[in-house]
């Protein structure tokens, strides 16, 4: 009880916002919550063309003239020709990290970057290029320092690795962290 | 309240007018076509967005620059946003909203309905909005199925029938076909040409369907593995056409 009274003040120390102490602590296993996304790792920011990948998660559709968009659950969107229906496949990804939505006006795809709004221009779908970002454009919350919905676990934030720029929705296990 | 119903009145008369926001849903034309499940949606030159809580409206006139322009708290657990006409239907964890965008960049509610805690999905004709409602272990434990509105007045969806079936998810609408995704139950082909007697034609079954997109004379299925396309140019014979999974 005393070492995990002690974890708990080193969790709050390092997080230096609130989390709900609590000494029942029974292992949660494996939850629904949330993960932090620290500043330090430019590369979950970049948005490009990648070769047809693998469908894994898959997520939500779109459908713009002979072509359907299909989200990959937090990696970025696949891109189906459907020109002959019969013959549709998986031609291209557009990585673009904690991605779960899809809108498409002429030659710009919207979606979000975690909590950003990106832009893409896609007139060449080969070589997908950002064209603007609206930072936090989706963050409803208070604070980076605390997930964006309410009574949800999430992984404790770990100050040494960075500032927490954005949050992640995944499976985590045994969170020690409620907002 | 007298307000309200001025309100509602000039509101209905815009929307029986000749409509000012082109329907997002409609195929060809610069904006694409999303599902039922969606949280971003295009009309017109907007972008809406639905958050846990917030309503987000963009500018989207300069397609590269989007710029917000209106950010309304709607409640709290929004799911879904569906675009028909003037108008925003919303599917939260509580019920569904009707938002009017007669004025594209300050939507206004003009109804709800509400409902017990689940999970659902919403899409509309001019006269009817379809509901799936789906117990879960996010979203409470209402009978599984198909809920039918009367929205001939908007400001008081009313609900006139509901039809029984099992772990219902996205929903689209072609004509007066309504196709419903049901996990791995299948999906089921409901003619609606009644809203009050709505009939089911058959149930599709072989994928684990979550969503559907009826674009022309294709459907397109977002699928646990990936993309199912069906021909349903002759609904009364649909056909398989492709899988695109791994």
């Amino acid at each position: 009880m005393r070492q995990w009274n002690c974890l708990l003040l080193v969790a709050c120390i390092l997080m230096a916002a609130s989390c709900q102490p609590d000494d029942k602590f029974t292992p949660l296993g494996k939850v629904w919550g949330y993960k932090p996304i620290y500043g330090s790792d430019a590369d979950l920011f970049t948005i490009e063309s990648k070769p047809a990948r693998e469908v894994s998660k898959a997520g939500k559709i779109y459908v713009k003239d002979n072509y359907i968009f299909q989200n990959e659950i937090g990696e970025g969107i696949h891109i189906i020709n459907n020109t002959n229906p019969a013959n549709a496949q998986r031609v291209g990804f557009i990585k673009i990290k904690g991605s779960e939505e899809i809108s498409i006006k002429g030659n710009f795809l919207y979606s979000n970057n975690f909590t950003d709004l990106v832009v893409a221009d896609i007139s060449n779908l080969a070589n997908v290029t950002e064209v603007s970002r609206t930072k936090s454009a989706f963050f409803s919350g208070t604070s980076q320092l605390m997930p964006p919905v309410r009574g949800s676990y999430f992984e404790c934030v770990d100050a040494s690795k960075g500032s927490v720029i954005s949050w992640v929705k995944d499976s985590i296990n045994n969170p020690k962290c409620r907002n | 309240m007298r307000y309200i119903l001025i309100t509602g009145f000039l509101f209905i008369v815009a929307a029986c007018s000749k409509d000012s926001v082109s329907n997002s849903n409609s195929i060809g034309g610069q904006n694409g076509v999303g599902g039922s499940l969606a949280r971003f949606t295009l009309a017109g030159n907007y972008l809406y967005v639905v958050g846990d809580a917030v309503l987000k409206t963009f500018d989207v006139s300069n397609p590269a620059a989007p710029v917000l322009k209106n950010s309304i708290t709607i409640g709290s657990n929004i799911e879904t946003i569906y675009p028909y006409k003037n108008n925003l239907f919303i599917g939260s964890q509580t019920g569904m909203f009707i938002y009017s965008i007669a004025n594209p960049e300050a939507p206004k509610l003009s109804g709800s309905a509400l409902h017990v805690r689940s999970c659902d999905p919403v899409v509309a004709n001019d006269t009817a909005a379809f509901v799936t409602l789906r117990r879960g272990t996010n979203c409470g434990t209402p009978t599984d199925g198909l809920y039918l509105y009367r929205i001939t007045n908007l400001l008081a969806p009313a609900l006139v029938k509901t039809v029984p079936l099992p772990t219902p998810y996205g929903l689209g609408l072609k004509d007066s076909t309504l196709f419903v995704c049901q996990g791995s139950n299948g999906l089921a082909v409901v003619k609606v040409n009644s809203v009050t007697n709505p009939t089911v034609l058959r149930t599709i079954t072989g994928n684990d369907f979550r969503d559907v997109i009826p674009y022309n004379d294709l459907l397109i299925c977002y699928v646990t593995d990936g993309i199912a396309l069906y021909d349903i140019s002759n609904i009364s014979n649909i056909q398989f056409i492709k899988k695109v999974i791994n």
